[in-house]
């Protein structure tokens, strides 16, 4: 176990951020932290780092207690923060430089390291830029550069990608990927399920402070009932329809709003052409039609009743 | 060392900074120097001193005394009222001034009375004037000691022979004041521009956003990093200070050198460089981007500078603002500057207020790194 949280409670006045945070953390995987904003994901991540004093709960790294000077545990680990936290005054490659040298002493081993990192984010054009003339998604990247270029055994990525375009994004979670299989353990938060489901082996989904759910994601999946969303466009449908509809096998909920019919079904199998055959057979015109397996929104929707994302 | 090695490299990126204050510097001190040596050797030589007489007797006695200043020098008669003394003597119409009370013969002459004088401190005409004065009275008394009347010491000292005015030269530069003393009034305008803002633009830097608490996550235990910031902190002012005062000694080596007052001239200015660094500390933890800080460090240095003696000279600063500049270092370290300039040798009252001068300025360096840690603790 690389890290375990027992009974985590972190108050910030009267709000709760951390509500008994109960967490373990395996050597070699990459832990995502899923959660909407507010949810307390960087609140958990900076009490990890000694960062934030907690009211409760104990917090143990490479099977020690962690604290603002453990220093044995520090120097293994890497931080790459939700705010980009570089120096406007170096450039990429001094910033990297910079960062490196808070780990790594020996000057020719960093000079490696720090052209390993630079080529790893892809900023080889850009090592002598400042970063006030890089784009945001380019200090994005040397903000990841700086967190990783000592190859800790364990890394905190705070929401890496946060305005990062798509191919660069890609670009990142391949990269984590690498590290991973390099040998560092990896915890990432971030909002976006389709990242989280993309890269980590394992995902602690967050709400109000709370782990409401833990597992990988076929295993998140298969908690909740929903095995298939059928959504159908541009249907006229009266509420005799809705009940119908809601009476074939495998349905469990029905939704219609602004002209679009939301059929949730158990299984996933040939529910998408039971509920054709049915409007067809009402003579009722339908448009686009999408089948979708669960996802994790599915999950986090089921278990607290909104969506992951607005 | 690789917090240190930071701020040196961010300090390096400022380096033209520095270069650029020290060639304003050389020309402002050169161009200043200039005009004020060309000003005062011409007033010497064209009309002695500016002496303004309130003649509160209008004896025989006290109108010879007018008579024997007016030989050798520019007479102005006042009315006595004190509004016209401030003016004339703060608007420079007058060096000095004698004020010659009713029964001037009985008091100042048979009794041993001093006549009351009002002048301008360390010039050169002033004791020049004050010589001129206690000469006539000296002769005067013992005139009447030999048992002259008023009309005949009257006589008797405006036919005075010559006497011989030996000018007591404080400076060693016949009254002119040396080079250096000029480039040591404008070192605040150098050490406060260039330390405050090199050292603030490094230490705002190092306090943006989120870049403190990414140092706390690092494996550099905070109070390394606290060391090895102070040292380069050290290292860039001393840097700063050691050119400024090579400078100083390539341009004016031997002059000071045959001075005695090159150690307390170097006191003055290590305890004008902590000043700059602490509040360099505090402007640097106090401002957040780097257009606030040029704003900042040139209000602090260019308005300390203007009302604390530097740009212009302390004795042409009204009351008002000179009592106000007590309440800042650089009016200290102008007073020990002037005090330097004024006495070729430091001793007894002087050698205290030097120090006292010296000490005030460290007095301010310490609550300025007060403030700075109270700020910075309130923070964290
Ligand atoms: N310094 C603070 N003072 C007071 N409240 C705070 C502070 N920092 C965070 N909070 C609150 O704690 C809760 C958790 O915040 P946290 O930043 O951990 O959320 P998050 O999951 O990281 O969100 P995001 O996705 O927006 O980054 C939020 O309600 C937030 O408003
Ligand atoms: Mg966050």
């Amino acid at each position: 176990m690389i890290i375990k949280i027992e009974n985590l409670v972190k108050r910030y006045g009267s709000l709760v951020a951390l509500d008994h945070l109960n967490l373990e953390v395996k050597e070699g995987e990459i832990f995502g932290l899923l959660g909407p904003n507010g949810s307390g994901k960087t609140t958990a991540i900076n009490c990890m780092l000694a960062l934030l004093k907690y009211d409760r709960g104990s917090i143990r790294i490479f099977g020690e207690e962690m604290a603002p000077d453990n220093y044995r545990v520090k120097s293994q680990i890497g931080v790459v923060m939700q705010d980009v936290a570089v120096f406007e005054e170096l450039n990429v490659q001094d910033n990297i430089d910079y960062f490196c040298g808070l780990y790594v002493k020996d000057k020719n081993k960093r000079k490696e390291l720090v052209e390993e990192a630079v080529r790893f984010v892809g900023l080889e054009e850009y090592r002598k830029i400042y970063p006030k003339k890089l784009s945001g998604g380019l200090l994005r990247r040397l903000n990841i550069a700086c967190g990783i270029a000592h190859k800790p055994r364990l890394i905190f990525m705070d929401e890496p990608t946060v305005a990062v375009d798509p191919q660069s994004r890609n670009k990142i979670l391949e990269g984590i990927c690498e590290l991973n299989r390099q040998g560092s353990t990896i915890v990432y938060t971030s909002h976006y399920m389709e990242e989280v489901e993309q890269i980590c082996s394992r995902i602690a989904i967050m709400d109000h402070g709370r782990c409401i759910a833990l597992g990988t994601s076929e295993e998140l999946k298969n908690m909740i009932k929903t095995g298939e969303t059928v959504t159908i466009e541009a249907v006229i449908l009266e509420e005799e329809d809705l009940a119908r509809i809601r009476e074939l096998p495998h349905v469990f909920d029905v939704s219609y709003k602004d002209g679009t019919l939301t059929v949730r079904c158990t299984g996933a199998r040939h529910n998408l052409l039971r509920i054709l055959e049915y409007l067809q057979s009402r003579k009722i015109p339908f448009g686009r039609v999408f089948s979708e397996l669960p996802t994790l929104n599915d999950v986090f929707l089921e278990i607290t009743g909104k969506q992951l994302r607005d | 060392m690789t917090v240190f090695k930071a701020y040196m490299k961010i300090a390096k990126k400022n380096l033209w900074l520095l270069f650029m204050y020290m060639g304003i510097f050389f020309i402002l001190t050169i161009v200043f120097q200039g005009t004020a040596q060309k000003s005062e050797s011409e007033g010497y030589q064209s009309s002695g001193a500016k002496i303004g007489v309130v003649d509160g007797d209008r004896g025989i006695l006290a109108e010879s005394l007018i008579r024997t200043l007016q030989e050798k020098n520019e007479v102005l008669l006042l009315s006595g009222d004190q509004e016209e003394l401030q003016e004339s003597l703060f608007y420079r119409s007058v060096d000095y001034i004698v004020r010659i009370p009713k029964d001037f013969a009985a008091r100042c002459i048979e009794g041993d009375e001093k006549l009351k004088v009002t002048t301008v401190p360390g010039t050169f005409a002033g004791s020049y004037a004050e010589q001129a004065v206690s000469s006539f009275i000296y002769s005067a008394r013992s005139y009447r000691a030999a048992g002259f009347s008023d009309q005949e010491i009257a006589e008797a000292a405006v036919e005075q022979p010559e006497t011989e005015v030996t000018l007591m030269d404080f400076t060693g530069n016949k009254g002119e004041e040396p080079a250096y003393v000029y480039y040591y009034r404008y070192l605040p305008f150098l050490l406060l521009s260039v330390i405050c803002y090199m050292m603030g633009y490094i230490l705002m830097g190092f306090g943006r956003g989120h870049l403190p608490e990414r140092m706390r996550a690092s494996a550099i235990p905070a109070k390394r990093q606290t060391a090895e910031g102070l040292l380069a902190a050290g290292v860039i002012s001393f840097g700063v200070w050691t050119m400024s005062t090579a400078a100083v000694f390539l341009l004016y080596g031997r002059q000071i050198l045959a001075g005695n007052n090159v150690g307390y001239y170097i006191l003055n200015s290590i305890s004008l460089l902590a000043v700059s660094l602490t509040l360099a500390y505090l402007i640097g933890t106090l401002v957040k981007d780097s257009n606030a800080l040029s704003g900042i460090v040139n209000i602090a240095a260019l308005g300390m500078c203007f009302v604390c003696g530097t740009f212009v000279e302390m004795d042409y600063l009204s009351p008002a603002v000179k009592k106000a500049a007590q309440f800042l270092p650089v009016y200290w370290y102008e007073t020990v500057n002037n005090l330097l300039a004024g006495y070729s040798t430091i001793s007894g009252d002087v050698r205290i207020e030097v120090l006292q001068g010296i000490g005030i300025q460290l007095v301010f360096a310490a609550t300025f790194a007060c403030v700075t840690l109270a700020v910075s603790r309130k923070r964290a």
